[in-house]
Protein backbone atom coordinates (compact mmCIF):
# COMPACT_ATOMS: atom_id res chain seq x y z
CA UNK A 1 0.00 0.00 0.00
CA UNK A 2 1.67 3.25 -0.99
CA UNK A 3 2.42 5.59 1.54
CA UNK A 4 1.13 9.34 1.68
CA UNK A 5 4.29 10.24 0.15
CA UNK A 6 4.42 8.05 -2.33
CA UNK A 7 0.88 8.85 -3.34
CA UNK A 8 1.48 12.13 -3.64
CA UNK A 9 4.75 11.54 -6.38
CA UNK A 10 2.18 9.55 -8.09
CA UNK A 11 0.24 12.19 -8.64
CA UNK A 12 2.72 14.03 -9.51
CA UNK A 13 4.23 12.00 -12.06
CA UNK A 14 0.38 10.70 -13.44
CA UNK A 15 -1.58 12.86 -15.03
CA UNK A 16 -5.08 13.43 -14.14
CA UNK A 17 -7.67 10.71 -15.30
CA UNK A 18 -10.09 12.09 -17.62
CA UNK A 19 -13.89 12.58 -16.47
CA UNK A 20 -14.52 8.86 -18.33
CA UNK A 21 -11.93 7.16 -16.38
CA UNK A 22 -12.89 9.87 -13.37
CA UNK A 23 -16.62 8.11 -13.80
CA UNK A 24 -15.42 4.12 -14.23
CA UNK A 25 -13.10 4.69 -11.07
CA UNK A 26 -15.99 6.37 -8.80
CA UNK A 27 -18.35 2.96 -9.85
CA UNK A 28 -15.71 0.33 -9.18
CA UNK A 29 -15.10 2.33 -5.40
CA UNK A 30 -18.66 2.82 -4.82
CA UNK A 31 -19.06 -0.85 -4.46
CA UNK A 32 -16.14 -1.05 -2.13
CA UNK A 33 -17.65 -0.71 1.84
CA UNK A 34 -14.39 -0.45 3.50
CA UNK A 35 -14.21 3.77 3.38
CA UNK A 36 -10.48 4.44 4.22
CA UNK A 37 -9.26 1.58 1.32
CA UNK A 38 -11.15 3.73 -1.38
CA UNK A 39 -8.39 6.55 -1.71
CA UNK A 40 -5.59 3.72 -2.72
CA UNK A 41 -7.87 1.64 -5.16
CA UNK A 42 -8.51 4.77 -6.72
CA UNK A 43 -4.54 5.74 -7.27
CA UNK A 44 -3.93 2.29 -8.45
CA UNK A 45 -6.96 1.75 -10.92
CA UNK A 46 -5.73 4.99 -12.51
CA UNK A 47 -2.17 4.22 -12.02
CA UNK A 48 -3.42 0.64 -14.29
CA UNK A 49 -5.62 2.12 -16.93
CA UNK A 50 -2.76 4.95 -17.86
CA UNK A 51 0.30 2.23 -18.25
CA UNK A 52 -2.73 0.36 -20.17
CA UNK A 53 -3.63 3.29 -22.15
CA UNK A 54 0.31 4.66 -23.17
CA UNK A 55 0.66 0.51 -23.96
CA UNK A 56 -2.30 1.08 -26.56
CA UNK A 57 -1.09 4.23 -27.92
CA UNK A 58 2.40 2.46 -28.67
CA UNK A 59 1.51 -0.68 -29.71
CA UNK A 60 -1.57 -0.09 -31.73
CA UNK A 61 -0.78 3.67 -32.49
CA UNK A 62 -4.03 4.88 -31.23
CA UNK A 63 -4.74 8.55 -30.05
CA UNK A 64 -5.02 9.22 -26.62
CA UNK A 65 -9.06 9.32 -26.43
CA UNK A 66 -9.34 6.04 -28.36
CA UNK A 67 -6.64 3.95 -26.19
CA UNK A 68 -8.29 5.42 -23.01
CA UNK A 69 -11.64 4.03 -24.31
CA UNK A 70 -9.82 0.61 -25.36
CA UNK A 71 -8.24 0.45 -22.05
CA UNK A 72 -11.35 0.98 -20.12
CA UNK A 73 -12.94 -1.54 -21.85
CA UNK A 74 -10.19 -4.45 -21.36
CA UNK A 75 -10.97 -3.29 -17.64
CA UNK A 76 -14.32 -4.68 -17.95
CA UNK A 77 -17.53 -4.46 -16.09
CA UNK A 78 -16.96 -1.51 -12.92
CA UNK A 79 -19.86 -3.20 -10.97
CA UNK A 80 -18.07 -6.49 -11.00
CA UNK A 81 -14.61 -5.27 -10.63
CA UNK A 82 -15.94 -3.03 -7.79
CA UNK A 83 -17.89 -6.15 -6.03
CA UNK A 84 -14.98 -8.70 -6.22
CA UNK A 85 -12.20 -5.47 -4.88
CA UNK A 86 -14.98 -5.48 -1.92
CA UNK A 87 -14.62 -9.25 -1.43
CA UNK A 88 -10.63 -8.58 -0.67
CA UNK A 89 -11.12 -5.54 0.74
CA UNK A 90 -13.28 -7.43 3.25
CA UNK A 91 -15.04 -3.92 5.38
CA UNK A 92 -15.62 -6.02 8.66
CA UNK A 93 -12.34 -7.04 8.62
CA UNK A 94 -11.00 -3.40 7.43
CA UNK A 95 -13.16 -1.68 10.16
CA UNK A 96 -12.01 -4.15 12.77
CA UNK A 97 -8.16 -3.66 12.06
CA UNK A 98 -8.91 -0.01 11.34
CA UNK A 99 -10.53 0.69 14.91
CA UNK A 100 -8.35 -1.68 16.92
CA UNK A 101 -4.97 0.18 15.77
CA UNK A 102 -7.10 3.53 16.86
CA UNK A 103 -7.73 2.01 20.23
CA UNK A 104 -4.50 0.71 20.23
CA UNK A 105 -2.66 4.18 19.89
CA UNK A 106 -5.14 5.63 22.48
CA UNK A 107 -4.39 3.02 25.46
CA UNK A 108 -1.05 3.44 24.90
CA UNK A 109 -0.85 7.00 24.68
CA UNK A 110 -2.77 6.96 28.00
CA UNK A 111 -1.05 4.35 30.00
CA UNK A 112 2.47 6.68 28.86
CA UNK A 113 0.89 9.44 30.27
CA UNK A 114 -0.71 8.09 33.76
CA UNK A 115 2.74 6.06 34.31
CA UNK A 116 5.58 8.95 33.79
CA UNK A 117 4.74 10.92 37.14
CA UNK A 118 4.19 7.38 38.99
CA UNK A 119 7.17 6.00 37.28
CA UNK A 120 9.30 9.34 38.10
CA UNK A 121 8.08 9.40 41.57
CA UNK A 122 9.00 5.74 42.28
CA UNK A 123 12.47 6.07 40.66
CA UNK A 124 13.08 9.44 42.89
CA UNK A 125 11.62 6.90 46.28
CA UNK A 126 14.16 4.51 44.82
CA UNK A 127 17.17 6.43 44.72
CA UNK A 128 17.08 9.37 46.70
CA UNK A 129 14.56 9.50 49.03
CA UNK A 130 15.45 7.21 52.06
CA UNK A 131 13.58 8.18 55.46
CA UNK A 132 17.17 6.63 57.08
CA UNK A 133 18.50 9.87 56.20
CA UNK A 134 16.26 11.38 58.15
CA UNK A 135 18.23 10.00 61.51
CA UNK A 136 22.48 12.09 62.30
CA UNK A 137 24.56 8.66 62.25
CA UNK A 138 26.77 10.26 65.13
CA UNK A 139 23.32 9.71 67.14
CA UNK A 140 23.12 6.07 66.43
CA UNK A 141 23.55 4.11 70.13
CA UNK A 142 21.95 0.80 68.05
CA UNK A 143 21.11 -0.52 64.80
CA UNK A 144 19.32 -3.66 63.76
CA UNK A 145 18.81 -4.94 60.01
CA UNK A 146 15.91 -7.13 60.84
CA UNK A 147 14.91 -7.67 56.65
CA UNK A 148 12.02 -9.30 57.94
CA UNK A 149 9.04 -9.83 55.58
CA UNK A 150 5.61 -8.98 56.23
CA UNK A 151 2.56 -10.32 53.72
CA UNK A 152 -0.38 -8.81 54.31
CA UNK A 153 -2.89 -9.61 51.57
CA UNK A 154 -1.34 -8.67 48.34
CA UNK A 155 0.97 -6.17 50.14
CA UNK A 156 4.84 -7.06 51.24
CA UNK A 157 6.14 -4.98 54.04
CA UNK A 158 10.00 -5.56 54.20
CA UNK A 159 11.17 -4.12 58.05
CA UNK A 160 14.91 -2.59 56.52
CA UNK A 161 15.98 -0.79 59.80
CA UNK A 162 15.50 -0.56 63.48
CA UNK A 163 17.64 2.33 64.83
CA UNK A 164 17.43 3.47 68.32
CA UNK A 165 19.49 7.21 68.65
CA UNK A 166 20.61 8.71 71.68
CA UNK A 167 17.41 10.40 72.50
CA UNK A 168 15.65 7.30 73.02
CA UNK A 169 13.66 7.26 69.85
CA UNK A 170 13.15 3.90 68.30
CA UNK A 171 13.09 4.36 64.66
CA UNK A 172 11.23 1.25 62.43
CA UNK A 173 12.36 1.92 59.10
CA UNK A 174 10.25 -0.18 56.96
CA UNK A 175 10.13 -0.41 52.86
CA UNK A 176 6.40 -1.49 50.85
CA UNK A 177 5.05 -2.42 48.06
CA UNK A 178 1.33 -3.51 46.77
CA UNK A 179 1.25 -6.01 43.96
CA UNK A 180 -2.07 -5.03 43.28
CA UNK A 181 -0.63 -1.86 42.52
CA UNK A 182 -3.02 0.04 44.71
CA UNK A 183 -0.68 2.63 45.20
CA UNK A 184 -1.44 3.75 41.91
CA UNK A 185 -5.12 4.83 42.34
CA UNK A 186 -5.63 3.81 46.09
CA UNK A 187 -4.64 4.09 49.66
CA UNK A 188 -0.87 3.42 50.79
CA UNK A 189 -0.18 1.73 53.63
CA UNK A 190 0.40 4.15 56.66
CA UNK A 191 0.69 2.20 59.94
CA UNK A 192 2.75 -1.16 60.40
CA UNK A 193 0.27 -2.06 63.57
CA UNK A 194 0.95 -1.55 67.67
CA UNK A 195 4.72 -1.40 68.98
CA UNK A 196 5.42 -3.25 72.21
CA UNK A 197 8.30 -4.10 73.92
CA UNK A 198 8.94 -7.79 75.82
CA UNK A 199 7.46 -6.80 78.80
CA UNK A 200 4.45 -6.10 76.82
CA UNK A 201 4.89 -2.35 77.41
CA UNK A 202 3.35 -0.13 74.44
CA UNK A 203 4.49 2.42 72.50
CA UNK A 204 2.23 4.73 70.97
CA UNK A 205 3.55 8.53 70.76
CA UNK A 206 6.22 9.81 68.00
CA UNK A 207 6.38 10.99 64.86
CA UNK A 208 6.36 9.12 61.16
CA UNK A 209 6.61 10.14 57.15
CA UNK A 210 6.76 7.79 54.60
CA UNK A 211 7.70 8.36 50.57
CA UNK A 212 5.03 7.70 47.77
CA UNK A 213 4.88 5.84 44.33
CA UNK A 214 4.85 2.31 43.57
CA UNK A 215 7.49 1.35 46.23
CA UNK A 216 7.14 3.57 49.69
CA UNK A 217 9.50 3.73 52.20
CA UNK A 218 9.01 4.73 55.83
CA UNK A 219 9.89 5.40 58.89
CA UNK A 220 8.02 4.99 61.75
CA UNK A 221 9.49 6.80 65.50
CA UNK A 222 8.84 5.67 68.80
CA UNK A 223 9.76 7.80 71.36
CA UNK A 224 11.32 7.07 74.81
CA UNK A 225 11.93 3.33 74.22
CA UNK A 226 14.13 2.16 77.61
CA UNK A 227 17.79 1.38 76.58
CA UNK A 228 17.25 -1.51 78.70
CA UNK A 229 14.25 -3.43 76.19
CA UNK A 230 16.02 -6.21 74.05
CA UNK A 231 13.25 -6.68 71.68
CA UNK A 232 10.52 -4.70 69.50
CA UNK A 233 7.61 -6.30 69.23
CA UNK A 234 5.11 -5.59 66.09
CA UNK A 235 1.66 -6.51 66.32
CA UNK A 236 -0.88 -6.61 63.77
CA UNK A 237 -4.35 -6.93 64.45
CA UNK A 238 -7.27 -5.51 62.03
CA UNK A 239 -9.74 -6.75 59.94
CA UNK A 240 -8.87 -10.89 60.84
CA UNK A 241 -5.27 -10.03 60.00
CA UNK A 242 -2.61 -11.09 62.57
CA UNK A 243 0.59 -10.71 62.51
CA UNK A 244 3.30 -10.60 64.98
CA UNK A 245 7.28 -10.01 64.95
CA UNK A 246 9.66 -9.94 67.25
CA UNK A 247 12.75 -8.32 66.22
CA UNK A 248 16.17 -8.23 68.77
CA UNK A 249 17.31 -4.78 69.45
CA UNK A 250 20.78 -5.75 69.93
CA UNK A 251 23.52 -4.33 72.44
CA UNK A 252 23.51 -0.75 73.24
CA UNK A 253 26.73 1.38 72.10
CA UNK A 254 28.05 4.52 72.54
CA UNK A 255 25.15 5.60 75.03
CA UNK A 256 26.58 7.90 77.08
CA UNK B 1 0.45 -10.19 7.59
CA UNK B 2 -3.09 -9.76 6.98
CA UNK B 3 -5.43 -7.65 8.06
CA UNK B 4 -7.58 -10.14 9.97
CA UNK B 5 -4.21 -11.03 11.74
CA UNK B 6 -3.42 -7.48 12.19
CA UNK B 7 -6.55 -7.03 13.84
CA UNK B 8 -6.54 -9.70 16.09
CA UNK B 9 -3.04 -8.95 17.30
CA UNK B 10 -3.86 -5.41 18.02
CA UNK B 11 -7.23 -6.94 20.11
CA UNK B 12 -4.19 -9.10 21.68
CA UNK B 13 -2.52 -5.77 22.48
CA UNK B 14 -6.13 -3.59 23.65
CA UNK B 15 -6.42 -6.68 26.30
CA UNK B 16 -3.28 -6.25 27.64
CA UNK B 17 -3.25 -2.39 27.50
CA UNK B 18 -6.73 -2.60 28.49
CA UNK B 19 -6.09 -4.72 32.00
CA UNK B 20 -3.10 -1.78 32.31
CA UNK B 21 -5.57 1.07 32.37
CA UNK B 22 -7.64 -0.47 34.46
CA UNK B 23 -5.24 -1.55 36.86
CA UNK B 24 -3.35 2.08 36.94
CA UNK B 25 -7.00 3.51 37.57
CA UNK B 26 -8.53 0.82 40.18
CA UNK B 27 -11.49 -0.21 37.90
CA UNK B 28 -13.06 -3.12 37.20
CA UNK B 29 -15.93 -4.67 35.45
CA UNK B 30 -17.74 -5.79 38.50
CA UNK B 31 -19.10 -3.77 41.28
CA UNK B 32 -18.28 -6.41 43.45
CA UNK B 33 -14.86 -7.25 42.49
CA UNK B 34 -14.17 -3.14 43.04
CA UNK B 35 -15.65 -3.69 46.70
CA UNK B 36 -13.57 -6.54 47.64
CA UNK B 37 -10.41 -5.78 46.24
CA UNK B 38 -10.74 -2.53 48.31
CA UNK B 39 -11.20 -4.19 50.78
CA UNK B 40 -8.56 -6.35 50.51
CA UNK B 41 -5.97 -3.07 49.98
CA UNK B 42 -7.37 -1.95 53.07
CA UNK B 43 -6.27 -5.34 54.73
CA UNK B 44 -10.27 -5.60 55.70
CA UNK B 45 -12.61 -8.43 54.25
CA UNK B 46 -13.85 -9.56 52.27
CA UNK B 47 -17.07 -8.76 53.65
CA UNK B 48 -20.46 -10.22 53.39
CA UNK B 49 -23.03 -8.08 51.26
CA UNK B 50 -26.31 -7.95 52.65
CA UNK B 51 -27.87 -6.10 50.48
CA UNK B 52 -27.10 -3.48 47.58
CA UNK B 53 -28.70 -0.63 45.98
CA UNK B 54 -28.30 2.29 43.53
CA UNK B 55 -28.10 5.56 43.73
CA UNK B 56 -26.63 8.45 41.53
CA UNK B 57 -23.96 7.34 40.19
CA UNK B 58 -22.82 4.54 42.42
CA UNK B 59 -24.02 1.19 43.67
CA UNK B 60 -23.69 1.01 47.52
CA UNK B 61 -23.73 -1.96 49.64
CA UNK B 62 -24.81 -2.76 53.11
CA UNK B 63 -21.77 -5.23 54.24
CA UNK B 64 -20.72 -7.20 57.64
CA UNK B 65 -17.54 -8.37 58.18
CA UNK B 66 -16.84 -9.85 61.80
CA UNK B 67 -18.28 -7.74 63.96
CA UNK B 68 -17.89 -4.51 61.69
CA UNK B 69 -20.50 -3.40 59.30
CA UNK B 70 -19.81 -0.53 56.43
CA UNK B 71 -22.20 0.91 54.02
CA UNK B 72 -19.30 1.38 51.27
CA UNK B 73 -20.06 3.27 47.91
CA UNK B 74 -18.19 2.27 44.45
CA UNK B 75 -18.83 4.40 41.85
CA UNK B 76 -19.60 4.10 38.05
CA UNK B 77 -17.21 4.96 35.69
CA UNK B 78 -17.46 5.50 31.86
CA UNK B 79 -20.85 3.19 31.87
CA UNK B 80 -19.04 -0.23 32.10
CA UNK B 81 -16.68 0.31 34.35
CA UNK B 82 -16.68 0.66 38.01
CA UNK B 83 -13.90 2.42 40.44
CA UNK B 84 -12.39 1.25 43.76
CA UNK B 85 -12.55 3.15 46.62
CA UNK B 86 -15.08 1.38 49.33
CA UNK B 87 -14.15 2.12 53.33
CA UNK B 88 -13.52 0.40 56.37
CA UNK B 89 -15.96 -1.42 58.21
CA UNK B 90 -17.37 0.34 62.11
CA UNK B 91 -17.13 -2.16 65.09
CA UNK B 92 -20.88 -2.98 65.77
CA UNK B 93 -21.51 -1.68 69.42
CA UNK B 94 -23.75 -5.00 70.21
CA UNK B 95 -24.53 -3.36 74.17
CA UNK B 96 -26.99 -0.82 72.01
CA UNK B 97 -30.14 -1.80 70.70
CA UNK B 98 -29.34 0.09 67.59
CA UNK B 99 -25.66 0.93 65.90
CA UNK B 100 -25.40 3.48 63.52
CA UNK B 101 -23.31 5.08 61.57
CA UNK B 102 -23.48 7.05 58.50
CA UNK B 103 -21.47 8.89 55.53
CA UNK B 104 -21.86 12.01 53.29
CA UNK B 105 -20.90 12.58 49.58
CA UNK B 106 -21.50 14.87 46.94
CA UNK B 107 -24.19 16.18 48.56
CA UNK B 108 -25.39 13.03 49.79
CA UNK B 109 -26.36 11.64 53.40
CA UNK B 110 -26.54 8.29 54.22
CA UNK B 111 -27.43 6.72 57.49
CA UNK B 112 -26.97 3.24 58.02
CA UNK B 113 -26.96 0.63 60.73
CA UNK B 114 -28.02 -2.80 61.80
CA UNK B 115 -30.24 -3.35 65.15
CA UNK B 116 -28.88 -5.60 67.66
CA UNK B 117 -32.10 -5.98 69.60
CA UNK B 118 -35.11 -7.58 67.14
CA UNK B 119 -37.57 -6.00 68.29
CA UNK B 120 -36.90 -2.67 66.30
CA UNK B 121 -38.93 -2.33 63.38
CA UNK B 122 -38.63 1.06 62.24
CA UNK B 123 -35.84 3.39 62.73
CA UNK B 124 -36.57 7.34 62.28
CA UNK B 125 -33.76 9.98 62.35
CA UNK B 126 -34.50 13.58 62.74
CA UNK B 127 -32.21 15.87 60.64
CA UNK B 128 -32.65 19.57 59.44
CA UNK B 129 -32.57 20.88 56.12
CA UNK B 130 -30.90 24.21 54.90
CA UNK B 131 -34.23 26.35 56.23
CA UNK B 132 -33.90 25.01 59.54
CA UNK B 133 -36.53 22.78 59.06
CA UNK B 134 -36.36 19.26 60.92
CA UNK B 135 -37.43 16.41 58.41
CA UNK B 136 -38.04 13.26 59.89
CA UNK B 137 -36.86 9.98 57.72
CA UNK B 138 -37.74 6.54 58.45
CA UNK B 139 -36.40 2.95 57.31
CA UNK B 140 -38.70 -0.20 58.01
CA UNK B 141 -36.47 -2.15 55.90
CA UNK B 142 -34.07 -4.21 57.26
CA UNK B 143 -31.88 -6.73 55.55
CA UNK B 144 -30.21 -9.11 57.95
CA UNK B 145 -31.32 -6.79 60.53
CA UNK B 146 -29.43 -3.94 58.47
CA UNK B 147 -30.99 -0.75 57.15
CA UNK B 148 -29.94 2.43 55.34
CA UNK B 149 -31.71 5.85 54.67
CA UNK B 150 -30.17 7.83 51.99
CA UNK B 151 -31.28 11.73 51.17
CA UNK B 152 -29.96 14.44 48.99
CA UNK B 153 -28.36 16.63 51.94
CA UNK B 154 -30.23 20.21 51.47
CA UNK B 155 -27.00 21.81 53.70
CA UNK B 156 -23.64 23.12 51.52
CA UNK B 157 -20.96 20.19 51.16
CA UNK B 158 -18.87 20.43 53.71
CA UNK B 159 -21.30 20.85 56.56
CA UNK B 160 -20.85 18.27 59.43
CA UNK B 161 -23.17 15.73 60.15
CA UNK B 162 -23.61 16.97 63.38
CA UNK B 163 -25.16 20.18 62.05
CA UNK B 164 -27.48 18.16 60.46
CA UNK B 165 -28.72 15.75 62.90
CA UNK B 166 -31.15 16.17 65.64
CA UNK B 167 -32.19 13.00 66.80
CA UNK B 168 -32.72 9.20 66.25
CA UNK B 169 -35.99 6.86 67.25
CA UNK B 170 -35.68 3.06 66.75
CA UNK B 171 -39.45 1.47 67.56
CA UNK B 172 -41.09 -1.88 68.26
CA UNK B 173 -43.94 -3.36 66.36
CA UNK B 174 -46.47 -1.51 68.56
CA UNK B 175 -45.02 1.87 67.95
CA UNK B 176 -42.95 2.00 71.54
CA UNK B 177 -39.65 3.93 71.07
CA UNK B 178 -37.06 1.10 71.71
CA UNK B 179 -33.91 3.51 71.42
CA UNK B 180 -33.80 7.19 71.54
CA UNK B 181 -30.38 9.05 70.81
CA UNK B 182 -29.02 12.60 70.28
CA UNK B 183 -25.38 10.60 69.43
CA UNK B 184 -24.68 9.81 65.72
CA UNK B 185 -22.35 6.70 66.81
Amino acid sequence: MPSPNSQESINNVRQMPSAEVGEFIKKVVKRVHFVPDRYDIELELAAHIEDSTLLLQDQDELSQEDAEKAALDRMGDAKEIGTALNRQHNPFIGYMWYFSRILVVLLCILLVLQSIPILLLSGWTILFDHPIGDIPKESYVRHVKPNELIKLDTRRIRITDVIQTEDGSLHVLYSSYNLSFSSLHGWSFSGLGNFEDEDGEGYFGGSGRGTAGLYNRSRRSLENFPFDKDMLIVKYDYGGRNVRLEIPLGEVTNND
Amino acid sequence: MTRSKKAIRNFLLIAVLLFLVMKLNGLYFSPVNALHASERDLHFGPSEIVHSFDHGNSRYFLTRYEDMISCSPIDRFLGVFWRYGAGHGTNNLKERPLFTSYRSREGDWLFYGIRNDASITRVEIEVLNAEGETLILSSDTFYENMFYIIWEGEIEDDALFSQVFVGLKAYDGKGAVVYDSDFII
